[in-house]
Formats: C-alpha cells, structure tokens, sequence
C-alpha cells in the first residue's frame, strides 16, 4: 500500500475522542490517509462533499442503522460499521442497507485495520476490473490505455516490450516457450529468437526492482518465460 | 439487559482499544487518554453492579462465594 500513487482517504466518524485517535493512529500506519469526524451532521457533510474511499462508522445502538442510511446516502464508498449490537436481525439490515463489513465491539484495532484493507482491496478489484485494469505483482496493465504502472507510477514502454508484457500477463504464472512469444508478438516479423533476450532484458530494466535478479519476468531455463506476481 | 450490554461493549471498546494502543507503542498513554479508560472502566462497574441489582447475574461475595443465583435465562 505504501508503493501506490495515492494513499486511500479513510472517514473515520466516531463520537468518542479517545476511539477515534486509536482508530485514526492504526490506519495511519497501515498507509491510509485518514480524517476522523463526531457521527453529526457535520461528519455526514464531509462524508458526501469530499472524496472518500471507504467509512468507518460507529454505530453503536440499532440507532446506528439510522446513521448508517445516512452515510450510504451520502456516499457509495464502501462503509465498516462498529456496532455494540450485532445480532442475526441487525447482521440482516446492515447486508441488505449494502454494508460491507461488521465489527462486533469491544474489538482489536488490529481487527479495523484488517477489516478495512479487505475492503479497500474488494472495492479496488471491482474498480480495477471496470477499467480494464490488471494488476500482477507491482505492475498494473491497463489495455486500453496501452499504460503500465509499476508501484503506481506509469513507465515508458516500447510498443515492442508493450506487446511482450501484454502477452505474458494473458498467461499469468504460465511458461511460454521462445517461440509462443516470438508468434504472439512479433508484427513483421520484428523479432527474431536473438533479439527476444534483449527485449526482455530491456523489458526488465523498466519492470523490475532489481533487473539483474528479475522475480516478476522469470526465465525457465531451455523453455522460454513467464510473469509471476511476485511483490 | 439488551442495552446495558450495549453500554457494557462500547465502553469495553474505549478501554480495550486504548490500552492496546499504549501497549503496541502507537500511543503515549498521557493523563488525558488514561482518564479516558478510567472513565469506561468506571462506567462497567456501575453497569455491571446495576445488572447485579436487577438479579440478571448472581452476587458474589468478595471471597467470591455465590449467595444467590437468580440469573434471567
């Protein structure tokens, strides 16, 4: 989370002080940007004018539901709800409002963080997958842009080393031998057996940390390549 | 019963989330964030000595030793 572009702006709103700074300093360390707001009006003005990626909300009573129809209209982002009152009936009207994750109190603060991440990651997919977006290990391939980020930042790519990732990323975690890459990618027959290695070399020096031991374009000795997600 | 229980978690939070705050080294326990947990713990006594007066949960003795067990199912 550390590498991404732009750190995910969390809403905490809780009423109690001493809470909210607990919350606020753990989902700060975990790499989110966060604010936190008393359960008013106030805090619902600022869920809805500015853009969140995710709420956490006390709910504390059944009152909470309340609050928490409050939130949803004011923001689609995704809501975890902290409740002092769980039971079937209340799980029940939380997942038909839409919430997407339940904390029973007293809880771990670890447990919010843990929670949220989930969260930020479902959405992100779901996001990700609307936009035609990719993500192995550190890069994220988005098509239709014809853009690659590593770690959040976009990379200049050759359309050569462009069609060789995106081949490889078609086949995530599966060996393609010299010659698949060669056929899938060559336009004009642009690449040849020799000049593949250097491609892929050059591929390397944009993709990798650290190129000279490649751990997202791995070699399979006497076969070919393939991309792993490796972080 | 259903809301003393309520109150009883949310004030179980505030001293749960605090002290692992002060134990994990993510918070200087000042003497505000410590009356902070003070306070909630307070607030268990008087709600667990009134779940005892209601009969909910039997009364102990300080030794520990039970005098009545008149519990709500």
């Amino acid at each position: 989370m550390q590498h991404s572009a732009r750190a995910d702006r969390v809403l905490v709103l809780e009423n109690e002080p001493s809470l909210a700074d607990v919350l606020v300093v753990y989902l700060r360390d975990a790499g989110l940007d966060v604010e936190a707001e008393p359960v008013d009006r106030f805090g619902f003005e600022r869920a809805r004018v500015e853009p969140w990626d995710a709420f956490v909300l006390d709910a504390p009573t059944r009152a909470g539901r309340d609050a928490f129809l409050l939130l949803r209209d004011a923001s689609a982002a995704p809501i975890v709800v902290m409740s002092s009152h769980l039971d079937a009936e209340d799980r029940l009207a939380f997942e038909r409002f839409g919430t997407d994750e339940c904390l029973l109190k007293p809880f771990r603060p670890h447990d919010v963080v843990s929670r949220l991440t989930r969260v930020l990651a479902r959405a992100r997919r779901v996001s990700d997958a609307m936009a035609g977006v990719q993500r192995i290990g550190p890069l994220s391939i988005d098509r239709d842009a014809r853009e690659v980020r590593r770690h959040g930042v976009a990379l200049s790519l050759t359309p050569t080393q462009f069609r060789i990732l995106d081949v490889l990323a078609g086949h995530v975690g599966q060996t393609l031998t010299r010659e698949q890459l060669i056929s899938r990618t060559s336009r004009d027959g642009d690449i040849f057996d020799r000049t593949l290695d250097r491609h892929i070399g050059n591929l390397r020096h944009k993709v990798e940390d650290d190129p000279t031991a490649p751990r997202n374009i791995v070699t399979v000795p006497c076969v070919g390549y393939k991309l792993v997600g490796a972080a | 019963m259903t809301t003393i229980v309520c109150e009883l978690r949310d004030q179980l939070s505030i001293a749960v989330a605090n002290i692992e705050a002060f134990v994990d080294g993510k918070l200087e326990p000042t003497s505000r964030r410590l009356r902070a947990v003070s306070e909630a713990l307070s607030a268990v006594e008087v709600l667990v000595d009134r779940l005892s007066a209601d009969g909910t949960y039997p009364r102990e003795t300080p030794d520990g030793v039970h005098t009545e067990s008149v519990g709500s199912p």
